[in-house]
């Protein structure tokens, strides 16, 4: 008897076991530890938009009334900050959580009696993963109010507000399924962690610093300037070409990998083939970019990099507006071209992370069902 | 019922369990006992659906493992050797979980948690966090998770293990209740007057092969070399030693201490014939009694201690 992929799939959902989710819930959320985390997170947003808030009186109370930011661009300086905050405490906290899911059970010795259960790989996988993932969409809940507070000083569309916390939200899945991916992965928790923020690391921080430093040193300019078919035609083509490069480039690393290094640990060549099509997929869509599309071309490859980059795909949704703004302002011929390019970027950039969160968790269960 | 036919579980070079084949009839308690090393906590994952056997059947109530694992799952109670509690966990809220797990209807949780922990006698412990629990009562507690399903077949792996003597023969007591509600019980350990009162049928491994498995008077039987006669005179032991030793249906006669040990290779109804003919001899026979042959002689016996 053969049943279609959706029949399956709805069968599957509908015998969703959720006591895994229930059970790590009751687990994270007894005593006070979660809640000092709540409140550390909070504490922790608040100070950069205060710091903000803080400077800008100062710089008032020296140069006068008027000469400081301006009350409009007060609250959006302020909202700013909180993004950044939000994000960095986000990719801080949530791999701890994440990383030690399905390890822990292996030490504590009771992912043999989990698996013997009638529970399946993808109930244990999603269980743990959605709890991982509440636990981020409540961290960030608890910084609405301060969000608020930024709206109210002006300066903030609800919009602004919209984009922002689906995308952090979105951050948060693909954290919560890249930790979970290595904790299924690696074999103990204090590995799984490691592996988890050296990618991040790797990832967030060495890769745009390195790439600074080799993008002007190739050079890559424009030696055919052709008409500019838009920024959101560029966008499209670069991060298309890019996303199938990238796919491409590590199925062979890897597997160049495991013949050249056989008995290598799992979370080192995880690290080095995730690292090494990072950056050649970096390079090949500032290449593309300088090729396609010369004036603005590095830019735009900039930006569809960043749609991988959790930092730079903020920016670009935090800046996106201004930008469009100052392209209006100078009336260039651009300008049409830049229309929705706030909406355009948050669909990629979210779309992309809620994604590579999806394939991450389809291969976590698909890597317990191996081992079990 | 589990019904189990070349099973071989392969490690890299390690055979760990070595092509066995053995029975357990509904309502049977099966002891398998082993040195340590012998392959018995393979042999229980694999029936347990934990580990993926490289050869061989296994059907538990007519389901094979490899075909159906998610029915024999659903039959079977696994308590694993070394098994883990969650950290803030309370005692119901633990066998809850599982009792979810197993997909127990949450209107019956209830009541099975119940009926679990008094049969556990942990009904004083419902509320009380997993992890400050003794060790004994850990263990009763996972058997309590063990029987949340009510399964009809018990996979006990060494379940009195690492426990005082109290604890020890407590969960004993719990496993000759659980016996007798008609549950097929498979327990491992290595020692063997843990299953000594528990089991009517029993199987020896080592090294990963079964030497033996049957019920333990067909094993009795099956050894070669016959019964064991102790006899005791009021005089002349050693005259009485060698007088035996001479009679054909005798295999060897010595002195142990104050008795004589015969090993007897006769008839097995013929065994009077050595007390008339030591009687007519002038001995004054004080005692006359057949050794029982325990387990713990059986597996002496029978294994060779390679692996310990």
């Amino acid at each position: 008897m053969t049943t279609g992929v959706l029949e399956r799939g709805l069968y599957r959902l509908l015998r969703f076991n959720p006591c895994v989710a229930v059970h790590e819930l009751r687990m994270r959320m007894r005593g006070g530890r979660a809640f000092v985390v709540f409140f550390v997170y909070t504490l922790m947003a608040i100070i950069p938009v205060l710091l903000t808030v803080a400077m800008t009186a100062w710089q008032g109370s020296m140069f006068g009334p008027g000469m400081g930011m301006s009350q409009t661009g007060l609250g959006r300086v302020a909202f700013i900050a909180l993004a950044y905050a939000q994000l960095s405490l986000i990719l801080f906290v949530l791999p701890a959580y994440a990383a030690g899911a399905i390890t822990m059970e292996r030490e504590k010795r009771t992912l043999e009696m989990l698996r013997a259960t009638l529970l399946s790989p993808s109930d244990v996988v999603t269980g743990k993963l959605g709890v991982v993932v509440a636990f981020g969409a409540i961290l960030l809940m608890t910084s609405l109010p301060v969000a608020a507070w930024c709206v109210l000083l002006g300066g903030v569309a609800l919009g602004d507000l919209f984009y922002v916390y689906t995308y952090l939200f979105a951050v948060a899945v693909w954290v919560a399924a890249l930790g979970l991916f290595l904790s299924t992965l690696v074999r103990r928790s204090i590995g799984a962690i490691v592996a988890t923020y050296v990618i991040l690391l790797i990832w967030c921080v060495a890769l745009p610093i390195l790439l600074s430093i080799l993008v002007p040193m190739l050079g890559f300019y424009n030696w055919d300037p052709t008409q500019p078919i838009g920024y959101v035609g560029a966008l499209s083509l670069i991060t298309g070409f890019g996303l199938l490069y990238a796919w491409l480039l590590f199925l062979a690393l890897r597997w160049l990998w495991r013949r050249l290094f056989k008995h290598a640990a799992r979370w080192l060549e995880t690290v080095v083939v995730v690292a090494v099509t990072l950056i050649l997929t970096a390079l090949f869509a500032i290449g593309l970019g300088s090729i396609i599309w010369h004036p603005l071309g590095q830019a735009v490859s900039w930006v569809a990099l960043s749609f991988v980059h959790p930092y730079a795909g903020l920016s670009f949704i935090l800046y996106a507006e201004a930008a469009e703004a100052a392209f209006a302002a100078a009336g260039t011929a651009a300008t049409a071209s830049m229309a929705g390019l706030q909406t355009y970027s948050w669909a990629i950039a979210t779309g992309l992370f809620v994604l590579m969160g999806v394939a991450l968790w389809a291969r976590s269960v698909g890597l317990f069902r191996k081992r079990s | 019922m589990i019904e189990v036919r070349g099973l071989t579980k392969r490690f890299g070079t390690l055979t760990a369990v070595n092509d066995i084949s053995f029975t357990v009839d509904r309502g049977d308690a099966f002891g398998f006992i082993g040195p340590n090393g012998a392959g018995k906590t393979t042999t229980i994952r694999m029936l347990a659906t934990t580990l993926k056997p490289d050869s061989g059947t296994v059907t538990i109530n007519g389901h094979d493992i490899a075909q159906d694992p998610a029915a024999v799952r659903a039959c079977v109670g696994y308590m694993p050797d070394f098994f883990g509690v969650y950290d803030d966990m309370k005692v119901w809220e633990y066998l809850d979980f599982f009792g979810a797990a197993y997909r127990v209807p949450w209107q019956r949780r209830p009541g099975l948690i119940g009926d679990v922990l008094e049969l556990t006698d942990l009904s004083d412990k419902r509320d009380e966090y997993v992890d400050a629990l003794s060790r004994g009562m850990k263990q009763r507690l996972c058997l309590a998770k063990t029987l949340i399903h009510d399964p009809d077949v018990l996979l006990l792996d060494e379940p009195a293990s690492g426990l005082d003597p109290r604890a020890r023969i407590e969960i004993r007591q719990l496993l000759q209740q659980l016996c007798k509600m008609d549950k097929t019980v498979f327990i491992s350990s290595h020692i063997l007057r843990e299953l000594a009162d528990l089991c009517n049928k029993i199987g020896i491994i080592e090294q990963g092969r079964l030497v033996m498995a049957g019920s333990v008077e067909e094993i009795s039987a099956q050894l070669a070399g016959g019964k064991t006669l102790i006899i005791r005179t009021t005089n002349r032991l050693q005259e009485a030693c060698d007088f035996l030793a001479g009679r054909p249906e005798i295999g060897s006669a010595e002195i142990v201490e104050d008795a004589i040990e015969a090993i007897y290779q006769g008839e097995p109804d013929q065994q009077h014939r050595v007390l008339s003919a030591l009687v007519e001899a002038g001995f004054q026979v004080e005692s006359f009694a057949e050794q029982e042959t325990s387990l713990e002689t059986l597996y002496m016996q029978l294994t060779k201690g390679a692996v310990s």
